[in-house]
């Protein structure tokens, strides 16, 4: 032993043996047996659509609920949404939310081209063109070209003009529909929404497409009238659109985790907190609509409501509110539905875009969104003098019937009846004297107000470029 | 404690004392004021969280002398625990309508193994030098079985077969490595220099990437030198003890989680097969960090150790400090991991005692002061970032920003909106706050210091410790709030017939006058001012004087204590945390929050009142 110590050589072998062992397992070691490297496209899309949807419905219920005076938040204490009073930091949930399912999506997309897949090519296609609309639209100019690439080390994404993303989106949706052309189909449990079938997916993927020319058809240069043209009567073949209730874009809530809805945990009393506000009961009153009995909650026998943007210190009686029915309805994961499609068609048609009747549209948008609610349309509910369509009604008549009928199709559909109402000025909304803002129904929400110390440079480009950032600014295709 | 600020200030608490609604006990929640917060003597009593840990530590060590002067020391230690742990929530509560139960089994083991070979020796006559040289190992495993039951069947009954959905089950492992070698030499002369240097290379798993080892491997070392000047040389009787010392040392560290040098899926809860990105990006090249300082420092006692200071100066440069910085979602990841270039840090530390006064039988009086300051500067962040978020606050009102040049504790958030003379610019009454985040200030205090009293007289002693701090802000959540709800003193000026806040108007042209609007809305007035929005408004000095503690004992006589056959009796009364003079808002200036278990200073969310505590103390000596 002695000796052995004493010998430097041996002691250099035998530490030099001890050093190479020092590393030695390290990589097995550090490989995370809590988590996996690889992700099949498969995998991914359930739980990416399934927290979208969730998010979406509790936005819907937060904000677009109080803009478009479906529910009055009661209250005087500041952030008071129906007032039109926004904090700051209302704009995080969603941008938050939005972007972290994007890179789901985009793994969803390479996963596709790596297993040969056209078929989850052309749903990451869609769902990407969904989300990126429902960014562009409530923030205005964001990251979209050079989003979602911290792992290539862009921190700092650059912010795009809402005119290229669409112009961007409008070609994905191109490809989407030509990827989903003869596919076949995907896994049914990976698919929470069609179950799989991609036939739908493209159908879906198309009517999309119509909602987002829609939604930029006041801007000349996008050529809109045209392109809806092509899509519902030119190349009428080539662009599948739904052709009934059952083909809706809805994540059902089966109630069987993981598909419980994201109220189904809510306590009664946080649900009745929010209470009906009088334009969205009225006019179900008038209509003899039977979709209030599913939507609201009797108030001494009666379906009533409180009128919007009254002002501090003078609530009125607080009176119906949401059925708490509701808090696991399968209907509320709405994405896009049938109904909608056919408002759509209809103001195209009221336009004079395509050559259909604009009344049928209309009507059949009607009757399948009651329908959808497993109601039946009333009889006379189309000859109701309130909902009565009429071919020699002015075009903003006009405008008025669809959309007034629309933002109940739209019933907790992300903010998609507040885009629409920004758009259009339609439906037409009683103004409280409470209201914020100059009474102006708020154009969009600020950036998260960290993007600023995250990513200042290119946060202030964009609020150089579209203007500052509250909710007073118009985004690109609300501008004249 | 956050749903605490919004409770009635006036209200009898023992409205809340029954706290289920009567004849649906375990089934509605009674909540006479409001339904938003849950009842706080239903947290107490029925959301509770159970921990039973059984640990178990051991260690065997052997030492071998080959010679007097060699010898080898061989140690092995085991750190085993098994620990069940379990919360429960009844019906009806905020999070979990239909009560929740969760339940841990947790397995942890830390075992070490190392050896030290040690040589010393003699050097001619005056001189001893030794040298060792030795290595360690330590392996860290960790297996949590977690299943969650998110809603039950019946209420009141806390086990998994009551689920009402299907049993969520996450397991998680984790495992680490850190292997070791270092030596040690140390060189005296004569009992008044002394030098020795250290060197050690560590590997840790932890930075271990998917295809390589080459950043887990990191080498360091230390040198410190001092010599005792009051026995080297003849100095003034003044000067009982004298000396001075320098050292240079670097320090190496892979301290993180394991797994976060791969990209991976994580399994989402429920869904068969279904996988999602994780929020934070994990670094595929995280190299350890290194700190190297440089101190020198002096030791000198005077006048027979009746006066006596300790000084110390540092500067420590960080490089490769291991960071999670905030990102823009837009990225794709809420957080990364990197590597954050260089932050130096300087700083001073004093010690000093004193004894002004000393007699035998008379009253003595020692006095003990200590003083601490440090300032840090980041030097430098990574090729493509030149600020850093490493923290949010709440709802993304002020952050913890690293700016180049700045400090890495720096607060930066809204705040008023000024004229180009720097005063407040109102707008319809209320002030104007800016869209942008500026700097506020820091949350680290520029310096801390305490003194502590100790006065003696025959048997009797009073000690009184006091310690501040100074030069830091934060951002209180709890002042915002109950300003938001006029709950606070500074919200009263004008409450009932407006106020005209002091500070100017913007001119249609753009110039400024005085502010002459009255605020008839005196809640937007002080929203305004200091509403949680407002950053700067809602932060305070965290400066403070406390009296920790103080304490008066009583030592019995020997003669009274040997007729009591006890060796020695002492009898004292004590109080701790006693005062607290500071202009912080909330209950106590110092405060943390717990982030993923990381303490962030300067937010005040909602922070629990401290306590003051009384005693007695009696000790006996047999």
């Amino acid at each position: 032993m002695k000796r052995l110590i004493s010998n430097p050589v041996a002691i250099l072998l035998v530490l030099l043996a001890l050093i190479t062992s020092c590393k030695k397992d390290f990589i097995d070691l550090n490989t995370n047996p809590n988590a996996v490297t690889h992700a099949l496209p498969r995998t991914l899309l359930a739980p990416t659509l399934t927290d979208i949807v969730s998010g979406n419905m509790n936005r819907s219920q937060r904000i677009t609920n109080e803009l478009m005076q479906v529910t009055v938040n009661m209250g005087d204490t500041e952030g008071k949404i129906f007032r039109y009073d926004i904090r700051k930091s209302e704009g995080d949930y969603l941008y938050n939310l939005w972007y972290a399912q994007l890179t789901n999506l985009n793994d969803m997309y390479t996963g596709a081209e790596e297993t040969n897949s056209p078929e989850f090519k052309g749903i990451a296609l869609i769902c990407k063109a969904w989300v990126f609309s429902l960014l562009t639209d409530t923030y205005g100019d964001v990251p979209y070209f050079d989003a979602n690439k911290a792992r290539d080390g862009l921190f700092t994404p650059a912010f795009d003009r809402q005119k290229d993303i669409y112009t961007d989106i409008f070609l994905k949706l191109e490809e989407a529909n030509t990827l989903l052309m003869n596919a076949g189909d995907v896994l049914s449990s990976s698919d929470p929404v069609f179950g799989g079938k991609t036939a739908l997916w493209r159908k879906f993927g198309n009517s999309l497409y119509l909602r987002l020319l829609l939604r930029v058809s006041g801007k000349a240069e996008m050529n809109v009238p045209a392109k809806i043209k092509e899509i519902v009567e030119a190349k009428a073949s080539n662009y599948p659109l739904m052709q009934n209730n059952s083909e809706s874009a809805i994540l059902k809530w089966t109630g069987a985790a993981p598909y419980v809805s994201p109220f189904a945990t809510w306590r009664d009393a946080d649900w009745y907190t929010p209470k009906l506000a009088s334009f969205f009961v009225d006019n179900l009153n008038e209509w003899s609509d039977p979709r209030i009995q599913k939507w609201g909650t009797l108030y001494q026998g009666e379906y009533a409501g409180v009128p919007g943007g009254y002002p501090p210190g003078q609530a009125p009686v607080a009176k119906s509110s949401l059925s708490t029915s509701l808090m696991t309805e399968p209907l509320l994961g709405n994405i896009m539905n049938y109904a909608e499609l056919q408002f759509i068609l209809a103001e195209a048609a009221a336009k004079g875009w395509i050559g259909q009747s604009a009344k049928n549209y209309y009507e059949a948008g009607v009757e399948s969104a009651i329908k959808q609610w497993q109601l039946d349309v009333p009889s006379g509910y189309l000859t109701n003098e309130r909902a009565r369509w009429d071919d020699n009604y002015s075009l903003d008549q006009k405008m008025e019937l669809i959309h007034l009928q629309k933002y109940y199709a739209l019933f907790f559909t992300d903010l998609q009846s507040w885009f629409e109402c920004r758009r259009t000025g339609h439906p037409f909304l009683p103004k409280g004297t409470g209201l914020l803002n100059n009474g102006v129904l708020p154009a969009r929400l600020n950036y998260p107000v960290y993007v600023q110390s995250v990513n200042p440079e290119n946060y202030k480009a964009a609020v150089a470029s579209q203007g500052p950032d509250d909710v007073t600014t118009n985004v690109w295709w609300q501008r004249p | 404690m956050y749903w605490n600020m919004f409770w009635l200030p006036n209200a009898d608490l023992n409205w809340l004392k029954d706290y289920w609604m009567p004849g649906q006990e375990n089934l509605k929640q009674s909540y006479p004021f409001s339904s938003y917060p849950d009842n706080p003597y239903l947290i107490a009593y029925e959301m509770l969280n159970k921990s039973n840990r059984d640990a178990l530590t051991g260690n065997i060590q052997a030492t071998y002398s080959f010679t007097k002067n060699l010898n080898l020391m061989v140690r092995t230690s085991l750190d085993l625990a098994n620990e069940q742990r379990s919360q429960q929530r009844p019906f009806d509560t905020e999070k979990f309508n239909k009560g929740m139960y969760r339940a841990q089994s947790i397995f942890s083991k830390e075992a070490t193994s190392d050896f030290l070979i040690r040589y010393k020796s003699k050097m001619g006559k005056d001189a001893d030098f030794s040298v060792s040289g030795g290595g360690s190992m330590l392996k860290n495993r960790y297996n949590r079985e977690d299943n969650r039951a998110d809603s039950l069947l019946y209420p009141d009954i806390y086990t998994l077969a009551n689920r009402a959905g299907v049993l969520d089950s996450r397991p998680f492992k984790s495992s680490f490595d850190i292997n070791s070698f270092y030596g040690l030499a140390t060189f005296s002369y004569r009992n008044y220099l002394f030098f020795d240097a250290t060197a050690r290379n560590d590997w840790s798993s932890i930075l271990a990437t998917a295809n390589s080892t080459k950043n887990t491997s990191f080498f360091y070392s230390s040198f410190n030198a001092s010599a005792v000047l009051s026995e080297m040389f003849k100095l003034p009787e003044l000067i009982s003890f004298a000396k001075l010392r320098a050292s240079f040392a670097e320090v190496g560290s892979g301290e993180l989680d394991a797994y976060k040098t791969a990209l991976t899926y994580d399994p989402v809860a429920n869904f068969d097969g279904g996988l999602q990105n994780p929020s934070e990006l994990a670094n595929l090249n995280l190299k350890p960090l290194r700190t190297t300082s440089y101190e020198a420092g002096t030791d000198i006692r005077l006048f027979k150790d009746r006066l006596g200071f300790d000084v110390a100066l540092y500067i420590s440069n960080t490089r490769d400090q291991i960071l999670k910085a905030r990102l823009d979602a837009a990225s794709g990841y809420s957080t990364a991991y990197v590597n954050a270039g260089l932050v130096r840090n300087k700083g001073i530390e004093i010690a000093a005692n004193g004894a002004p006064l000393k007699s035998r039988n008379g009253l003595n009086w020692n006095v003990t002061a200590t003083f601490a300051a440090n300032k840090n500067v980041v030097k430098q962040l990574t090729d493509t970032i030149t600020q850093m978020t490493l923290y949010n606050g709440p709802g993304s009102r002020g952050a913890i920003i690293a700016k180049l040049g700045g400090s890495i504790n720096a607060l930066y958030g809204r705040g008023y909106e000024r004229s180009p003379g720097g005063e407040i610019v109102y707008e319809n009454g209320s002030p104007k706050l800016t869209q942008e985040m500026f700097y506020i200030g820091n949350t680290v205090p520029k310096w801390r210091g305490s003194v502590g009293n100790r006065f003696q007289f025959r048997q009797f002693s009073l000690n009184i410790l006091a310690d501040a701090q100074y030069g830091a802000v934060g951002y209180s959540l709890t002042s915002a709030v109950h300003a938001e709800q006029g709950k606070t003193k500074n919200t009263l000026p004008g409450r009932y017939n407006g106020i005209t806040g002091k500070g100017v108007i913007r001119n249609a042209d753009g110039t400024y006058r005085p502010n002459d609007v009255i605020a008839t809305d005196v809640w937007t007035y002080y929203n305004n001012h200091y509403g949680r929005d407002n950053v700067e408004g809602t932060s305070y000095s965290t400066d403070f004087i406390k009296l920790r503690e103080v304490r008066l004992d009583y030592v019995l006589s020997r003669a009274l204590s040997n007729k009591l056959k006890l060796q020695r009796a002492s009898i004292g009364i004590y109080g701790r945390d006693l005062y607290t003079f500071t202009k912080w808002p909330a209950f106590d200036p110092e405060f943390g929050t717990l982030n993923n278990g990381n303490i962030i200073s300067g937010f005040e969310l909602g922070q629990f009142p401290s306590t003051r505590t009384f005693g007695i103390n009696l000790t006996v000596g047999l």
